[in-house]
């Protein structure tokens, strides 16, 4: 049995290490510490958050995988938030847009259509309220809580790998920041063709669910079937989400058309039996 | 003894056979273990896609041909028949459910109308030979669409069958989620369109994997590529259904218009501008 630390030379009491050691695994734990919390101290000054803000969203389009590895740290936490906040705005946003442009085409508006039910006794509709870009707004914060939270489990629960959930909560925010520019597009664009609109906001989604995979498969530390599997249940409810909304804004965009060449041709039709009286 | 073989014309050695039937047998057991491969290698796929989806897929990313056909064989086989089921057990789900929203507003005239159902007649051949024919031509499409855009437009590698092989690895996790699809759609026809969703969802999810894995893909312009990969193939769909709807159409017509102008008297029948 040694009878001085190896390390600093001290004597040793019997069958106990020496001080030194704890005294040397204390300064490795505090370092790691320091680093962690540096790593989680928040760049929160405003404006190197809008400079971040605007890299991501030129990056997202030239480089997106570059652009996620370099923003997937935690120090952008609050960047993710505000993005993710953007995001649920912009499409209770294009939510009224889309609905009002599509009613316009058969000389209503939502604002109209809004108050007259909010006029009508709650007890013969269901609803006192319609409120479209509300509830589009509210349903796609639950999809984004839906999918940080799904992505979350399956890796940390199901498969039993630790991830710092606000590491998620970041690659969320970072890839709608994408996604935001989608809806933005798709908001002007109806203005001009709703099925172009329809289409945009199509591609976005697409586009955004093939991102957020290759940013997952960067920050997962799971086997790849496992993260296949973790993404695919992480993406079951915003995937039929989506697919209900597309479908109900394509439903809308046919009736309005429909309506639209309906209208047109009464107009026509009176035009000319004017004429003909 | 023959002199001549009968199947070359080639002159026999003394009590041997010819060589050429030799060489027969030989292509014969060639192809009998070349399909017994086969279809252990099928087998394998859907017996471990369930466990390991990518690790399957990584297994056979050597090119294939006769195996990727078989496995878009199998896909579109129970394609069609999610899609018979699917629709018929959905129509019914439907019915039902306005049946029993509509119940509380007729109840004041007491007519029971959660007891109607309805259902929907349609030959299941000719819908199951439809979506077959269709989730196949899906397939062809993307395959020449992804060479295409992820090929050619934004630089990858691969031919077309290169493509078409990744495809059909990316099918069997679909095929299961259909499967389970079709069974739900008898129980509960929203679980049904669901896991229908969830399916396409997972097939893309390994599509977009084997491009990037197996094929190199260009990482930064995925998304891109394979999106425009599938917006042309759906359009490409929507193309080829209205050509085979227009032909089936025409064919209806054809067979209507025949019959109908048809006009039976008491004594004989004869066709009117025939």
């Amino acid at each position: 049995m040694a009878k001085f630390c190896t390390k600093c030379g001290k004597p040793l009491q019997d069958g106990k290490p020496c001080s030194c050691t704890a005294k040397e695994e204390k300064k490795i734990s505090v370092k790691m510490q320091a680093a962690e919390d540096e790593e989680e101290k928040d760049d929160s000054k405003f404006g190197s958050m809008l400079d971040d803000f605007i890299a991501i969203i030129k990056g997202m389009f030239k480089k997106p995988v570059n652009t996620i590895e370099k923003y997937s740290s935690v120090k952008n936490y609050n960047l993710a938030l505000v993005s993710i906040v953007i995001n649920l705005v912009l499409f209770g946003l294009l939510g009224h847009v889309f609905i009002d442009n599509c009613l316009k085409n058969v000389g209503f508006s939502l604002n109209n259509i809004e108050g007259l039910i909010s006029g009508i006794d709650e007890n013969i509709t269901s609803m006192n309220n319609l409120n479209i870009g509300l509830k589009c707004g509210i349903g796609m914060g639950i999809v984004s809580l839906c999918m940080i939270g799904v992505l979350y489990l399956m890796h940390n629960e199901v498969y039993k790998k630790k991830i710092n959930i606000k590491k998620i909560i970041v690659l969320i925010g970072i890839t709608e920041v994408f996604l935001s520019v989608g809806y933005l597009l798709s908001m002007i664009v109806s203005f001009i063709s709703l099925f172009l609109a329809l289409v945009v906001f199509i591609a976005f989604i697409i586009i955004f669910f093939i991102y957020l995979y290759q940013g997952y498969l960067l920050l997962a530390k799971t086997k790849k079937s496992q993260t296949i599997y973790s993404y695919i249940a992480g993406m079951v409810i915003p995937v039929v989400a989506f697919s209900i909304v597309a479908g109900i804004a394509s439903m809308s965009y046919m009736v309005s058309a429909v309506g639209k060449s309906t209208v047109n041709n009464n107009t026509k039709i009176n035009s000319s039996s004017r004429g003909y009286y | 003894m023959a002199k001549f073989c009968t199947k070359c014309g080639k002159p026999l050695k003394d009590g041997k056979p010819c060589d050429c039937s030799v060489k027969e047998e030989k292509v014969v057991k060639e192809t009998a273990e070349n399909t017994n491969e086969l279809i252990s290698n099928v087998s394998d796929i859907y017996k471990n896609t369930l466990k390991k989806p990518y690790e399957t897929m990584e297994k056979y990313k050597e090119k294939n041909t006769k195996l990727s056909l078989i496995l878009i064989l199998i896909n579109a086989i129970v394609f069609g028949i999610s899609g018979y089921f699917l629709i018929t057990n959905t129509y019914t789900g439907i019915i039902k459910d306005l049946a029993t929203k509509f119940q509380s507003m007729v109840s004041i005239l007491q007519i029971d109308v959660s007891s109607m159902t309805a259902s929907l007649q349609l030959p299941f051949f000719k819908v199951f030979i439809l979506f077959a024919i269709i989730i196949i031509l899906n397939y062809v499409f993307l395959a020449l669409m992804s060479k295409l855009f992820v090929g050619k437009i934004f630089k990858g590698k691969g031919t077309f069958s290169d493509y078409l092989s990744v495809i059909a690895l990316a099918t069997p996790l679909s095929t299961f989620l259909m499967l389970a699809s079709i069974v739900c759609s008898f129980v509960f026809y929203k679980l049904a369109l669901i896991f229908s969703i969830i399916s396409v969802l997972a097939f893309i999810v390994m599509l977009v994997t084997g491009y990037v894995d197996l094929l190199k893909a260009k990482e930064q312009k995925l998304g891109y590529s394979v999106c425009l990969s599938l917006i042309t193939t759906f359009i490409l769909d929507i193309i080829a259904l209205i050509i085979i709807g227009v032909i089936v159409g025409m064919s209806l017509y054809n067979e209507y218009s025949t019959t109908s102008t048809t006009v039976p008297s008491s004594n004989s029948s004869y066709t009117i501008g025939a």
